[in-house]
């Protein structure tokens, strides 16, 4: 989970014969966040945990919508700006569900997924992103 | 290693949770019967900085998320998860 993430593999992965779409979803390391410059940004994880909800969410994403394949990696440690954090593809035979599947599962991701996100201030100082508090 | 009147769990300390104590890990020796909320009753009193994170922390035990203030297995692994910014 710490090395950049290979969009283009993941999107091979994807490619099916029954599907006509893949839906992708890149998040990405941002210069700014509340009005405020950040040179960089890390993230850290329960790895264990964190490896097993995201298995979990892959699943929980076929089973809520008619999609073939759900692939999701998410990147730990430092993200340099502008560098991919999070990806998510989704296949499936037709491009509706593969949007509607793609952004669930990213929004899922952001409260369920032990990971978190720190920022490095451009002007000194650092911050822990605020969060959503984890419900069993 | 814990006797028979003793058992001892592992905390997990992330983010903030991490920072505060100055530590990602450490192991606490409690009385046999000790519920979960005595383990994090130690950990505060070892790291007080940690008392004022409480309300907003999530707890796995053996990297599954509780709700309820469970008694204790010995050698358990307990996970402090202050709210969660991963995307």
């Amino acid at each position: 989970m710490h090395d950049a993430i290979d969009v283009a593999t993941l999107l091979e992965r994807s490619r099916r014969p029954e599907c006509g779409a893949i839906a992708v979803f890149l998040g990405t390391s941002r210069d700014h966040h509340e009005g405020r410059k950040v040179k960089r940004l890390s993230y850290e994880a329960y790895e264990p945990m964190a490896a097993a909800a995201l298995d979990a969410l892959e699943r929980e994403t076929r089973g809520r919508y008619p999609v073939v394949s759900c692939h999701i990696v998410h990147r730990l440690g430092e993200v340099p700006i502008t560098e991919v954090s999070v990806a998510i593809a989704v296949a499936a035979e037709h491009r509706g569900p593969a949007f509607e599947a793609c952004r669930w599962a990213m929004d899922e991701l952001k409260r369920t997924v032990p990971i978190w996100k720190k920022e490095f201030y451009a002007e000194g100082g650092e911050g822990w992103v605020e969060g959503t508090r984890l419900g069993p | 290693m814990s006797d028979s009147s003793t058992l001892t769990v592992t905390l997990l300390l992330f983010a903030q949770a991490r920072e505060r104590a100055g530590r990602s890990k450490l192991d606490v020796e409690l009385p046999r019967g000790s519920r979960l909320s005595d383990a994090l009753a130690a950990v505060e009193r070892l790291h007080p900085a940690l008392a004022e994170l409480r309300p907003h922390l999530a707890v796995a035990v053996d990297r599954r998320l509780v709700a309820g203030d469970q008694v204790l297995e010995d050698r358990v692994e307990i996970a402090l998860l202050p709210p969660v910014s991963g995307g």
